[in-house]
């Protein structure tokens, strides 16, 4: 069974009317495909909610398009063009590097100027676990190869030399373990270190590809090589030499003293700032210019061969953190060619868009969000669009691959076609919640690929509805209940901070913003002690340190650990994202734990069971009132909804004032009756001990809390991701829908809400 | 001796975790009785009311298996269609080749939960019917 179908991306997430997006499609199927433009509403298909909606917005790019396959470079490695073929090797050369392998038993290039189709140049690769080196003219191929195997994360350093003159080919690699900077330590009996010669038949040719580094050039394209045999692992510090080195030359530099002058030197640490490393430049600091580039965002800012582990933070010490990791399965971008640009309707309402593909029986749709005109808002509300999180969830594939995530989840997994394409299409990348092939966590994501779980009725593989699918609930109740409002994203609060909160009475943040910027954070810091006023109708949010890469804007970083629900957790000496400098990690540790902002923060999941909140004392405080408006005191609020039967599921926050929840806050209500698949969070756990579930503790909760802020500002929290799912419940007459709408009138009215101090 | 080859050391993990599946199985064998069968077939989330600690240890045996042959509910159609799929761990299709079909969720759920007591040997395989 065959799981390609047409698909397609766009080159951002946020657009404003009049601007231009742009398209890229792509089918196995060469031929035309049928667009329409669509507003979503919303996109749960489940049978007991309001079903799939979706609205035709005719417009110009509404028509028939031709679309044929797309290829996509997966996998890292840096180019080198080197058009005047000073690398070439004709007189000889020698390279010195510094390598970390984690997959060596697979065929994969170390660096090369080779091409696989001529079979002509040169190239230091790994073969069955052992270094190798080859040459050739395209006629005559000569190799070494080391009889010592590598071990795996462990470092080397590497002399390869081709000699032309005395027509020898020689290769050696030794040790250089300390005690931090491997997998194991100096006090293994480690026998790995080893030399071989062999003769050249031949110099090597000069093949029309670039150098590379960690791969191989499969054919001699013109633009742009296609990448194979990619190594996974770390490169550190390669050096290129224009003659073969004396044996005492060798010596010295696997004894890490300075060689001779060489022809280039890629230094992988050069143009480290404070602000870290966000460049895919890989700078030859030879002085000969010859500059690489990196593609598909290896990973940066990573421990050097010679890491001593008295700094952890690669801005103060680059001179330690020379490595780059290379994944044979990294995305920045897929690159395909533009299908097709849709300049939008100056009048195009702001609200969540897809652009619907047809082929045949396929579909797929390709959302986006418009945004109102730049410096202006079309109404009082704003629904914060959390594509950060988007991205972060983007193509995850954790119940394909990873054991432990029923564990997690609490249920014997449902997974569906789109689950699977994901699974047996390394094209569409993966996500912040799953590994590398080389088992490393996946810090970087991209949002140019098709992301198959962003599609409206996507029913995800934790499941349940997830990220987009579930804000959509949201978005529906508010265009049932004939609210005005706007839609924003991350993307735009990450440009515009709070002056773009400003322009809105109340801004909405929806199911699940877990990926927070400090400039997000400020930004809405800056709202609520401004008179601006917030709903945070969803949980886990403004979780994990968020980057944005400077100079690929659809790019974001994460680094996770050393504490927080965790789908991987980042090596020693490596929890600074490379694209800023910010130690990553959970903004908890960081002094801005979600309480300080919203009230409540992370405090469990439990994906299996949802459950009803219970009214508790602060309720009856006659200044919150209004948002007990027709609901009465010995309700339940939420037991029923779409997410498993209950308004307080999947992850839940509560309140906690040592952790920053205003003193002034109210505890209006608390969910209680999770399971014992709920777990507290790991950052509140300290000792782990039996009763840290949903059937014993009481952190396992979702709050309703409710605070005033300066200038008449106000913070409303439901706490639970599931609260979206329950809007619905009995044709939107329900107690979840009831409260959600009190306060959203109230808040979105003119004048100041009552002070609770 | 000098340590030459890194192929020439296993994992000695695996030896305990054989042994520990082994003393798993036959603990939670006799937890599998036609009681615990007929909780899980009418309550297979736990959200009608807690499940018994019996079955909730069963889950978390069944729920943390190795990701090649463990079972899954496949939604052919979501919401009308189910049928049991075999994970075959990344970047391969999973296997779907069990004639069974299945109108609802809950009842592909339960299939997997009593195929993967049948693969294990906690549950005959004609019981299973």
């Amino acid at each position: 069974m065959s799981y390609a179908q047409i698909r397609g991306y766009c080159d951002r997430p946020n657009v404003r009317p009049g601007e231009t997006l742009d398209f890229f499609l792509s089918s196995p199927e060469a031929g035309r495909c049928q667009v329409n433009l669509v507003r979503l509403i919303h996109g749960d298909r489940n049978p007991a909610g309001p079903g799939y909606k979706e609205e035709a917005v005719p417009s110009a790019v509404d028509g028939q398009y031709a679309v044929g396959t797309q290829f996509t470079q997966v996998g890292a490695y840096v180019e080198v063009p080197d058009t005047a073929a000073h690398l070439g090797g004709a007189s000889g050369l020698s390279l010195h590097l510094h390598l970390w392998s984690t997959t060596p038993a697979k065929r994969q290039g170390v660096i090369s100027r080779w091409s696989e189709a001529e079979r002509r140049g040169w190239a230091l690769l790994i073969e069955d676990g052992h270094l190798v080196l080859m040459a050739s003219d395209g006629r005559q191929q000569s190799r070494v190869s080391l009889a010592q195997p590598l071990f795996p994360e462990v470092w080397y350093s590497v002399v390869a030399r081709i000699d032309v003159t005395g027509k020898t080919l020689s290769l050696s690699q030794v040790a250089t373990i300390n005690s931090v900077n491997s997998r194991f330590g100096r006090m293994v009996n480690l026998d790995t270190d080893g030399a071989a010669v062999a003769p050249l038949a031949a110099a090597p040719g000069n093949p029309s590809v670039p150098v590379l580094m960690a791969g191989l050039a499969e054919t001699s394209l013109v633009s742009r090589p296609r990448v194979v045999a990619l190594f996974n692992g770390k490169l550190d510090g390669p050096k290129l030499y224009s003659h073969a080195l004396a044996d005492g030359e060798v010596a010295a530099l696997h004894a890490g003293e300075a060689g001779p002058a060489p022809l280039a030197h890629w230094d992988f640490a050069a143009g480290t700032t404070r602000r870290g490393i966000p460049t895919d430049a890989a700078q030859d600091v030879s002085g000969n210019g010859l500059h690489g580039v990196c593609i598909n965002q290896p990973d940066r800012g990573m421990t050097g061969w010679n890491w001593d582990g008295l700094e952890e933070h690669f801005v103060h010490c680059p001179e330690q953190y020379g490595a780059l990791w290379f994944h044979e399965d990294s995305l920045d971008d897929c690159r395909w060619v533009r299908s097709l640009s849709f300049t939008l309707p100056p009048d195009l309402p702001s609200g969540c868009y897809a652009l619907k593909l047809a082929q045949g029986d396929k579909t797929d749709r390709v959302p986006f969000f418009v945004v109102p005109p730049k410096g202006t808002a079309s109404a009082r509300i704003a629904v914060v669009i959390p594509t950060f999180s988007y991205l972060a969830y983007a193509n995850s594939q954790v119940l394909l691959n990873a054991a432990g995530g029923q564990s997690v989840m609490g249920v014997l997994t449902t997974l569906d076609d789109l689950d699977i394409e994901l699974n047996v299409t390394p094209a569409w990348g993966r996500s912040a919640y799953d590994y590398h092939v080389d088992g490393r966590g996946v810090q970087y994501s991209t949002w140019r690929r098709p992301i198959l779980n962003l599609r409206p009725d996507y029913r995800h593989e934790f499941g349940s509805v997830w990220q987009f699918p579930a804000d959509l609930h949201l978005i529906d109740w508010l265009t049932v209940k004939g609210f005005a409002f706007d839609v924003i994203t991350d993307h735009d609060l990450q440009a515009e901070g709070a002056s773009l909160l400003k322009r809105y009475a109340v801004v909405i943040s929806p199911s699940h913003a877990e990926y927070t910027s400090s400039q997000m954070l400020d930004a809405y810091e800056e709202y609520f002690a401004t008179g601006g006023r917030g709903m945070y109708l969803g949980a886990n949010g403004f979780y994990w340190i968020t980057s944005q890469h400077p100079e690929k804007p659809w790019m974001i970083e994460v680094r996770k650990g050393e504490t927080g629900d965790q789908a991987w957790r980042g090596r020693p000496g490596e929890l600074f994202h490379s694209t800023t400098g910010e130690r990553g990690g959970l903004w908890r540790m960081r002094a801005r734990a979600p309480q300080k902002i919203w009230g409540t923060g992370y405090t469990s999941h439990g994906l299996d069971v949802s459950a009803g909140y219970h009214q508790l004392p602060d309720a009856r405080d006659p200044r919150v009132a209004f948002i007990f408006e027709g609901i009465g005191p010995q309700e339940v609020i939420g037991d029923f909804g779409l997410v498993n039967e209950g308004a307080a599921g999947l992850e839940l926050d509560r309140i906690d004032y040592s952790l920053g929840t205003p003193p002034n806050t109210l505890l209006l209500a608390s969910s209680y009756g999770h399971s014992a698949s709920a777990m507290l969070v790991p950052e509140d756990q300290y000792f782990a001990y039996p009763g840290i579930t949903g059937r014993d503790n009481p952190l396992v909760r979702a709050d309703i809390a409710y605070a005033t802020t300066r200038q008449g500002g106000a913070v409303f929290s439901a706490s639970s991701m599931a609260w979206c799912g329950s809007l619905s419940h009995a044709n939107y007459a329900n107690n979840v829908s009831r409260m959600t709408e009190n306060v959203l009138r109230r808040f979105a009215a003119e004048g100041a809400v009552d002070e609770v101090a | 001796m000098p340590l030459q080859n890194p192929n020439g050391y296993a994992d000695k993990t695996a030896d305990f975790m054989a042994f520990f599946a082994e003393a798993k199985r036959r603990e939670l064998r006799p937890l599998v009785t036609p009681a615990l069968l007929a909780e899980h077939a009418e309550d297979p989330r736990g959200d009608q009311s807690p499940h018994s600690t019996a079955l909730q240890d069963v889950l978390n045996y069944l729920h943390a298996l190795p990701i090649d042959g463990k079972s899954f509910a496949y939604a052919e159609v979501p919401y009308q269609r189910y049928k049991l799929g075999l994970l075959r761990g990344r970047g391969n299709a999973p296997t779907l080749d069990d004639p069974r079909v299945f109108a609802t969720e809950r009842e592909a759920v339960h299939a997997v939960f009593l195929q993967r007591l049948v693969a294990l040997g906690l549950l005959d395989a004609e019981a299973a019917k």
